[in-house]
């Protein structure tokens, strides 16, 4: 009875058997039509199956990353929305002690503190003035400095002018606070912290 | 990731085609291919050089085999109609190699009978044909990536030909008539 080597033939097929069981397959091979045909088979299901054609995911399947800029993104907008809600609720509270100020009415420190508010008005001068004062200081600005005894209006220079950059910075957070209605801080703290909720949102489903 | 992603995206499809066939199931196989390539990632460290084709396709074929383990553990109906030694009795049908029915499939309607039949081969066979007749792996690469010896591999890859060529012929295809049809190594 003839020996086929069935399991052999994919093998062979493949070019994966070892030299002496491919010469002892080519034999058989030229003298049974058999095995010839089965090999014949197995080549073409080979190369149908190697015609497959590749299948498309509907997604994405790489590993998602995090855009670089999303994190930095997030922290700034949470920032920004507590540092408005801040900003709000000392809007509140100087406007509850205190009749809302109209345009053209006093600030509402002035009434407290003159001396601040001739400060007010003494930086609001050197603003308009700025440049010019920083290059040569005005023939008022020498005498306050060099007068023996300084009134009022020039301690409050003196003052500012020794505070500097700190002062001038305070001086024009509370102008732009009292410019500023406080429902526009609070419209500012809305939209920054929505900004802020959306991109946590979109960190979590990529993280997802 | 500079080095990864391209790569991946080099063999995102041929992955997903890889899992779909072997899962049968295109949701799992997303998934599997997502947590492979995840793995791979995670695990790039660990890459000592090589065929990065290969490593990817062992995480995604151990873990299809996995899944299909898992569902067969809990599936009330075999996941795999024709067992190993029911192989054997089809590959005792080879003499009834001439079917009755003269017809003859050709072009999408055939690849789709060999899509067919694929889903009738055994799952670790037909994870070892995919990567021969598909993927392309030598038979040493195979048995790397599917952790047996070459000879495990040889008859696995032997036994799934033989399923799809049966259910073939039992569809009323015979060798070397439909149309388009070529041989291993015949170019393409």
């Amino acid at each position: 009875m003839t020996h086929h080597p069935d399991l052999q033939l994919s093998a062979y097929l493949d070019g994966s058997l070892p030299a002496e069981e491919n010469r002892a397959l080519e034999a058989h091979l030229q003298t049974c039509p058999e095995c010839t045909g089965h090999l014949a088979e197995l080549r073409a299901v080979a190369g149908l199956l190697a015609r497959l054609p590749d299948r498309a995911p509907r997604r994405s399947l790489l590993p998602r990353r995090l855009p670089a800029w999303l994190v930095p993104a997030r922290w700034a907008s949470s920032l920004a929305a507590a540092s408005f809600a801040v900003l709000f609720a000392a809007s509140l509270v100087r406007a509850v002690p205190f009749a809302a100020p109209t345009s053209g009415a006093p600030a509402p420190g002035a009434e407290l503190a003159p001396a601040a508010a001739t400060a007010t008005v003494d930086a609001k001068d050197r603003t308009e003035q700025g440049a010019l004062q920083a290059v040569s200081p005005t023939p008022q600005a020498t005498g306050v400095f060099a007068g023996p005894s300084p009134t009022p209006r020039a301690t409050g220079v003196a003052r500012r002018e020794m505070t500097d950059g700190a002062g001038s910075v305070a001086d024009r957070a509370e102008r732009t606070m009292e410019s500023v209605p406080a429902w526009l801080w609070l419209l500012a703290a809305l939209a920054s912290g929505g900004v802020a909720i959306g991109l946590h949102r979109t960190m979590r489903r990529l993280r997802a | 990731m500079a080095a990864f992603e391209p790569l991946a995206r080099l063999y995102e499809r041929g992955l997903y085609s890889h899992a779909c066939r072997l899962l049968g199931d295109e949701s799992q196989a997303e998934d599997a291919v997502q947590d492979a390539l995840l793995l791979a990632y995670r695990g790039r460290a660990m890459f000592r050089g090589g065929s990065f084709k290969s490593w990817v396709f062992r995480i995604l074929t151990n873990r299809c085999l996995d899944l299909l383990r898992d569902a067969k553990r809990h599936a009330t109906v075999p996941l795999d109609p024709p067992s190993d030694e029911e192989g054997e009795e089809l590959e005792a049908q080879w003499a009834d190699r001439s079917p009755d029915v003269e017809t003859v499939v050709a072009g999408n309607a055939l690849l789709a009978a060999v899509e067919t039949a694929l889903t009738l081969v055994p799952a670790e066979q037909r994870a070892a044909v995919l990567l021969r007749d598909i993927q392309g792996f030598d038979y040493e690469e195979i048995a790397r990536i599917t952790n047996t010896e070459i000879g495990t591999v040889k008859s696995r890859i032997h036994r799934g030909r033989l399923v799809v060529r049966n259910y073939l012929v039992q569809k009323g295809w015979r060798a070397g008539n439909p149309p388009g049809e070529r041989g291993v190594g015949e170019g393409g």
